[in-house]
């Protein structure tokens, strides 16, 4: 027999968004089963099991202003011998309790019997018969599979479909599958394998069963349909650092996974598309399956290469800075011949190639997009003596500098655009300006120009 | 010995080869002159009042025998020059007031005296003064801008037709078709004197003797060599040289030179030859380029311009040697940009600049330069990441500073090792497998990057 801890929330709770305000109930079942005298690591089971139910209660107590809760053993009256299918007691009704009065109830116990947890499930409905309406909490502690051929899974399931339980959760501690098969019908198993990862996992999992609720958020296409998926999405209470980051994700039916969210926090909710879309103060209903629709549409954007109607490879891909239009500042940058998704939008584009392609006011409204670059060619100046000089060409009817050599340079070589271009140089050592010469010169797509001064 | 037989002359024939190609390139690049051949168009007033006497003799008798003497010394002193004559207002009486009484009596050609004196002999001053009509007129007379082109307008009063000479003037200026209109007033009242100042350079002469020296000072000035110093400096007073340069005409927005500017061995700037015809803009092609003034130049003389550069410096610092592409840098000045490898040595001037690099994630800062400063900009080596993975993942990197995350690097779908190279700092790799639908399996990997050191992220 194995430590198994399930948390199941039972979110029967009445009205209230904030988890701080909203009564919490907790009931803690623990396995009082022989099994439970075994040594895990340095100590025995019930020991471990027992200090971290103190540390639990205590971390809940301190976080939880209205935090009620009550302990049900199981297991720890009858023999195994007997076969006591029915030996469970409510040790400690759901109230107002201190971390004390836990210690103590808890003190007398020793494990001696067997699991009879099916029985120990039903029973529990009537511990939180008083509490109906408010948030119901339900900690099994448990040391294995059940022993009196009742099904746990199925009581879990009536309350599932009574739609009380949203976030069933169960520890397996070092469970073999078998046993785990159990709870098939559970979605969410966590099996620590040493005491240590236990302690580690227990309090956090048990405390995301108490807040969570259940949250979809719709991104819509560009059709207007919820099939947008696969961008991460951030939330954030705080402005630093986000409390969830998760991958957007649509089932396998399609819809936008359910995500478990605290509802105790007001959420800025970052969907990361380029540029991120921020939803400012969004606050969870606690109550209700929470759902939120946000437009997202994206397009993938390729800046190609091209010659001739063909593909170019180039030997090191070209950066490009893209903009919003209406913003000053770059939002990102990127290569060519890379795939990258944008939001829809107008954005402006500056491809940092010789001189600079801008591309203006460029409209990304369907789902791909892909622009044409003309493939660069090589211009390679060898110079005798050393000599100042620039690279001009006409851009809007301008004549314009677009490139300075390094002065007193003998040899450059550049990636250019195809096109026309006026290189105008002097030799150092020529102390007239009358000596400017200007070299008209035709660059091609992958083609090396020479000239040798 | 056979071998090398072969070497030498493939050699040859290679050195044949660049020698071909050392023609091919001198002959594509060329060098950037002013016009060498001249044309001086008189345009000679012989309306009715030329007819007043002036001395001892009548005013057109003596611009006739002025004019005659030195078509007859030009023929001696400068046989290149051709000469053209345009009377106007000699062929209908005043009473007729005939406004287009203007006439290129003699075209260009190479001086001839006999020409000359035959024809002046037979002009009588009659009617009118339509002066800007006849500069209107002259401009055809030159039948071409090629040469170097000046008209010397010799008059006694003022338009007495509707025409203004003084647009008909900036027509001819504008055009590039002459230099202003030099006009060689004979005793004309003080009080009109002014009313041609927006025509050309006016010199009244007196009397007779007086009208002789300024003809000659006039045509000196007409056939006298323009040149031109560009002066540039910073605001500190820097000598700025070494800069590309382009003069361009004011009005047609043509660029006629194209430089690089160059100090003389004084460390002064050379001396250019040019035409002193229209206006001119040097425009100095630093990163924003700098435009001088729209100006015009005194002929025949030297002319000196000078424009101040508030030139400033940047210098990045980036080790690269971790990286083995060059950084990309781009500089933007409002809506200018300015891209190169490199950013040293860029002529950028003072003021407020965008700049840009392509790092992951990208950089971008907004600097202010300050005149004959040097701007520095240091920015570390990147670190790089290496994700060991076989599954379909995926995956993004976000960049952790202050505030909410910045995504930097969107992974998409992958299934192999990726290596990406980023800036120094604290990141998160944020990841799910492909097959899984459940937002939960979301991963999460804090990392930071250290300048030239690899993490690795083991996803195997």
């Amino acid at each position: 027999m194995r430590i198994l801890i399930i948390a199941i929330l039972c979110s029967c709770f009445a009205l209230g968004v904030n988890g701080q305000s909203t009564p919490v109930n907790v009931l803690f079942v623990m396995d009082g089963s022989s099994s439970m005298m075994k040594k895990w690591g340095k100590e025995d089971k019930w020991t471990i099991a027992e200090k971290s139910l103190l540390r639990i209660a205590d971390s809940l107590i301190n976080k939880y202003d209205s935090l009620r809760f009550g302990l049900r053993v199981y297991g720890h009256q009858s023999l195994p011998i007997e076969n006591d299918c029915e030996d469970t007691e409510l040790k400690m009704p759901i109230a107002a309790h201190s971390l004390l009065e836990l210690k103590n109830r808890m003190m007398g116990i020793t494990p001696k019997g067997i699991t009879p947890l099916a029985y120990t499930l039903e029973q529990t409905q009537e511990d939180f018969a008083e509490f109906e309406g408010q948030k119901n909490i339900l900690v099994v502690i448990t040391d294995g599979s059940e022993s009196c051929l009742g099904d746990p899974c199925s009581i879990l399931e009536i309350l599932l479909k009574q739609e009380v339980i949203i976030k069933p959760v169960i520890i397996g501690l070092d469970v073999d599958i078998e046993s785990l098969r159990d709870y098939h019908c559970i979605k969410d198993v966590f099996n620590p394998h040493t005491p240590y990862e236990f302690e580690k996992n227990i309090l956090r999992v048990v405390t995301q069963a108490i807040s969570y609720t259940t949250l979809q958020v719709e991104l819509l296409d560009g059709q207007q349909k919820p099939n947008q998926s696969n961008i991460p999405i951030l939330f954030y209470s705080n402005s630093q650092e986000p409390d969830y980051t998760l991958y957007h994700r649509l089932d396998q039916a399609g819809n936008p996974d359910t995500l478990l969210i605290d509802p105790s926090s007001e959420y800025t909710l970052i969907i990361q598309t380029l540029p991120p879309i921020t939803k400012k103060g969004i606050i969870l209903k606690g109550n209700e399956h929470n759902i939120i629709t946000i437009a997202a549409p994206t397009s993938f954007l390729e800046i190609q290469t091209m010659h001739e109607g063909e593909r170019v490879n180039v030997i090191s891909e070209i950066p490009y800075l893209i903009k919003q239009s209406e913003q000053s500042a770059y939002l990102f940058s990127h290569e060519t011949n890379k795939v990258q998704s944008y939001l829809y939008g107008t954005y402006d584009i500056d491809i940092l190639t010789l001189p600079i392609t801008p591309i203006t006011n460029l409209e990304l409204n369907q789902p791909n997009y892909t622009i044409e670059l003309p493939a660069p060619g090589k211009l390679r100046v060898n110079a005798q003596f050393p000599i100042h000089a620039a690279l001009f060409t006409e851009i809007n009817n301008e004549l314009v500098n677009i490139y300075t050599f390094t002065a007193n340079s003998r040899q450059e070589i550049l990636d250019l655009q195809p096109g026309f271009y006026s290189l105008v140089y002097r030799f150092d050592h020529q102390r007239s300006m009358k000596e400017t010469r200007i070299e008209n010169i035709e660059i091609k797509s992958k083609q090396t120009l020479d000239l040798k001064f | 010995m056979h071998c090398s037989l072969v070497k030498e002359k493939y050699s040859i024939i290679l050195k044949k080869l660049f020698l071909l190609i050392f023609i091919v390139l001198c002959n594509l690049s060329y060098g950037q002159d002013t016009p060498r051949q001249q044309k001086i168009l008189f345009v000679l007033d012989a309306s009715g009042s030329m007819e007043a006497m002036w001395g001892n003799d009548t005013k057109m008798n003596i611009a006739k025998q002025i004019l005659y003497k030195l078509v007859d010394s030009l023929e001696k002193t400068n046989p290149n020059i051709q000469v053209g004559l345009r009377v106007f207002g000699h062929q209908y009486h005043k009473r007729l007031d005939i406004c287009t009484d203007s006439k290129l009596e003699i075209p260009f050609s190479s001086l001839n005296q006999e020409i000359f004196a035959s024809t002046l002999a037979a002009i009588q001053p009659n009617g009118n003064t339509p002066i800007a009509y006849s500069l209107i007129e002259s401009a055809k007379d030159f039948s071409t801008i090629e040469s170097l082109n000046s008209i010397i307008l010799i008059t006694d009063g003022l338009e007495n037709c509707e025409g203004d000479p003084c647009d008909a003037a900036k027509y001819l200026n504008e055009k590039r078709i002459s230099i202003n209109p030099f006009i060689i007033g004979l005793a004309i009242e003080d009080s009109l004197v002014s009313s041609f100042d927006c025509i050309g350079s006016f010199v009244n002469a007196k009397d007779e003797a007086s009208f002789a020296i300024v003809l000659d000072n006039t045509i000196k000035q007409a056939t006298g060599k323009t040149t031109l110093s560009i002066h540039l400096q910073s605001k500190a007073q820097q000598t700025i040289s070494n800069t590309p340069i382009t003069i361009q005409d004011s009005y047609s927005q043509e660029t006629l030179y194209t430089y690089l500017h160059c100090l003389g061995k004084k460390g002064l700037p050379d001396t250019l030859s040019i035409d002193p015809r229209g206006w001119y803009t040097v425009k100095v092609h630093t990163y924003p380029s700098i435009s001088s003034q729209s100006f015009q130049l005194n002929p025949g003389k030297h002319n000196d311009i000078s424009i101040t550069i508030p030139k400033s410096y940047l210098a990045i610092e980036h080790r690269k040697q971790y990286d083995e592409k060059q950084a990309h840098y781009l500089v933007k000045y409002q809506d200018e940009w300015i891209y190169n490898y490199r950013l040293d040595d860029l002529p950028l001037l003072e003021g407020e600049y965008q700049l840009n690099v392509c790092f992951t994630p990208h950089k971008s800062e907004n600097i202010h330069l300050s005149s004959d400063k040097v701007y520095k900009q240091n920015y570390p080596s990147n670190g790089k990441l290496s994700i060991k993975n076989n599954q379909a993942l995926r995956g993004s990197v976000f960049y952790r500073d202050t505030g909410p995350w910045q995504l930097c690097v969107d992974l998409g779908l992958f299934n192999e090792d990726t290596e990406l190279k980023l800036q120094p700092g604290n990141y998160s790799l944020i990841y799910i497998q492909d097959d899984k639908y459940n937002s939960e399996e979301t991963h999460r990997y804090d990392f930071e990057m250290i300048p030239e050191r690899t993490t690795v992220i083991q996803l195997r």
